[in-house]
């Protein structure tokens, strides 16, 4: 993941329930991110452009977005857990604007971790 | 928390998200579909322009393929495409966005997804002369309305 002097805002597009679910403080789970896996490897994604993540709150229509808010800390943490930051691959017919920062499942306890510890705050982007 | 579902606006705001060159051309709706038809398992498909009408046919129902749509319900929304790899979605919903008409012939039913297309429309006799096809999909691009 690229370092930055500061946080770093990020998106997340899915359905209303899940986009709700993750507003109201549930932490992540790798055996429902499984269960809802449409397609790519595993983890938790988050756009970097609030677009890109409309586009995956559509593909889950009626979608929501959340914001999420990722301080240094938190993305210095991460990153040694195994996230990565990197241009959102292209699919057929799609172009996108930004990154994404992909969090494997193997990461999501510290993630949930730094969200209790509110280096991670979440709030909705739309 | 906004509840966002209008797919058919999101696309037509943002061409330059699926065209290379930034604007909707015929021809690249169609390289989009036939890809699709072909990721989908068509072994053979067919184009064919009559005027503004662009035609796609295929020897597979390949809008048949997806179990949580029916046929009409992929034209309006943004459809994953995971046969086509991460991130990929079905281009039906383009043609709805930037197409002024677009019809669809299967086997035993025909279907106006957009726009008002007559009976009497010469596009009718035209997807109907080839019987041996599955699924035909046909839209009216005029640029000069586009």
């Amino acid at each position: 993941m690229e370092t930055t002097t500061g946080s770093l805002t990020t998106f997340h597009g899915t359905d209303t329930a899940s986009a709700r679910s993750l507003l109201q403080g549930s932490p992540l789970s790798a055996e429902k991110a499984a269960a809802r896996k449409i397609d790519g490897p595993p983890g938790f994604f988050l756009a970097t452009e609030v677009d890109d993540a409309v586009f995956f709150a559509l593909r889950r229509a009626p979608g929501g977005v959340g914001a999420c808010y990722l301080s240094f800390q938190a993305v210095e943490t991460l990153r040694a857990v195994g996230a990565i930051r990197r241009r959102i691959p292209p699919g057929k017919t799609i172009q996108f604007l930004g990154d994404e920062v992909v969090i494997p499942p193997e990461a999501f306890g510290v993630f949930n971790a730094l969200r209790e510890t509110g280096e991670i705050t979440v709030a909705p982007a739309l | 928390m906004q509840a966002l579902a209008d797919a058919i606006d999101y696309v037509r705001q943002r061409p330059e998200r699926f065209f290379r060159g930034g604007s909707p051309e015929p021809v690249e709706l169609v390289t989009h579909i036939v890809g699709e038809v072909l990721v989908l398992g068509g072994s053979e498909t067919c184009t064919m322009r009559s005027g503004d009408w662009w035609i796609i046919s295929s020897n597979v129902d390949w809008l048949a393929t997806c179990p949580d749509y029916d046929p009409k319900e992929l034209f309006c929304h943004i459809v994953a495409l995971p046969e086509a790899g991460p991130n990929s979605m079905r281009a039906e919903i383009l043609l709805t966005a930037f197409a002024q008409q677009v019809v669809t012939v299967s086997a035993n039913h025909q279907s106006i997804i957009k726009g008002d297309v007559s009976q009497a429309d010469d596009i009718w006799r035209l997807m109907a002369s080839r019987p041996s096809w599955k699924r035909t999909v046909a839209f009216c691009f005029a640029p000069a309305c586009a």
